[in-house]
């Protein structure tokens, strides 16, 4: 079961493999679509990060994705 | 309101000799049901045996099929299974006149949009084979639009049949939202460039939209059968590379030989599946 720091880091880790940019400090409550990424980025990261999760997100929930927080809750219940 | 006559010429326009290169002799564009074979010829002509068979056919029957390509499938009910009144609808003016070309006993054909069509007489059965691809626009879909499409289109086949009806469908499905930057780019792209004005439906889309006039009574998926009909496809494509080029350009078998590459991995992937529907008309 991965913390929210760890989900965090895995989740800079995939913008960083995907678009090879350090992001900044983010936090739970930092909006994803500030993080400058465009919606094709956006896809590829989450692919980065499904798959170094070992996990897949229904594509509906990813719908509803605003914070990075509704990103580490997704998680949290997949692995539940 | 989906594709437009223009739209649709895009896809189907391009030159009845092109598409006869790669598709099977019949000239099916559309999954073939590989079951027992791996011959594309047979593997089409199980699939019409399909959904000839959930269309509950008969030769006594009075069928539509909407969407009906370059004839395939009213010639296989005509001939084939000895319908004798059969009835199609292409909104391709090339295809109407490849069907025309064949000129079989006891079909006849109509050149137009299956919304604005009003048979004589209503029917006993319906078929339609991968045209429900063409009643949504990604724009409508985005905009929630996509059921309600649907719907209509479910509604107008009911206006336009008999009570005690059924209903052969064939659909092509959207599922998994593809991940990597290629298989975005290349789905996105056969959606626009090869297919303008439609969208493939989601399943529950369509489970939604048959209500309240069609009862769903069967449904079988094939995901792998479309993929192994989008290879046979591009093989046939590819050996017949030099003369394409010759006729009809670079461009074209360029763009022919990436799309039916897209869709190889899309239903590999599950980007796309594909269901066939057996459905009864609620009376
Ligand atoms: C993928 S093709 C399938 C053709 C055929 N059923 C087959 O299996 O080969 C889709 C067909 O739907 C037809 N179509 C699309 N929109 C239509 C409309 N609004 N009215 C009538 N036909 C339409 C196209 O002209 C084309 O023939």
């Amino acid at each position: 079961m991965h913390t929210d720091d760890q989900i965090i880091e895995l989740f800079r880790a995939a913008v960083k493999e995907v678009d090879g940019k350090d992001l900044g400090a983010i936090t739970r409550e930092t909006e994803i679509s500030d993080l400058g990424l465009d919606s094709v980025m956006t896809m590829e990261v989450i692919g980065v990060l499904e798959e170094k999760l070992d996990m897949r997100f229904p594509d509906e929930d990813l719908a509803t994705l605003k914070r990075i927080g509704d990103l580490t809750t997704l998680v949290r219940k997949m692995a539940a | 309101m989906g594709s437009t006559q223009k739209d649709v010429q895009v896809s189907y326009d391009v030159s009845n000799d092109f598409f006869r290169l790669w598709l099977d002799e019949r000239m099916n564009y559309t999954c073939g049901v590989f079951e027992g074979t791996d011959n594309l010829e047979e593997a089409q002509v199980k699939k019409l045996n399909i959904i000839h068979d959930f269309a509950h056919l008969s030769p006594d029957k009075r069928v539509l099929d909407i969407g009906c390509g370059w004839g395939a499938n009213i010639e296989f009910m005509a001939l084939d299974k000895g319908v004798k009144d059969v009835h199609g609808v292409t909104l391709s003016p090339a295809q109407f006149e490849e069907i025309k070309r064949r000129n079989i006993p006891g079909v006849t054909a109509h050149c137009g949009n299956f919304f604005d069509y009003e048979p004589a007489e209503k029917f006993d059965a319906l078929t339609s084979i991968c045209m429900i691809e063409h009643v949504c626009s990604p724009e409508e879909a985005r905009n929630g639009k996509a059921v309600e499409l649907y719907r209509n289109y479910f509604k107008r086949a009911h206006a336009i049949t008999k009570k005690g009806a059924w209903f052969g469908l064939q659909s092509i499905l959207r599922n998994f939202v593809p991940r990597s930057q290629k298989d975005i780019r290349d789905i996105g792209w056969v959606t626009y460039a090869i297919f303008p004005g439609g969208i493939t439906p989601r399943m529950e889309e369509i489970v939604q939209a048959v209500n309240p006039y069609w009862e769903i009574m069967e449904v079988k998926t094939r995901r792998e059968d479309y993929g192994k009909t989008c290879w046979h496809w591009r093989d046939r494509l590819r050996k017949n590379e030099a003369l394409i080029k010759d006729k009809w350009g670079t461009q074209v078998f360029d763009d022919y030989d990436r799309y039916l590459s897209a869709c190889v991995t899309g239903f590999e992937k599950h980007y796309q599946s594909l269901a066939q529907w057996s459905l009864r008309r609620i009376d």
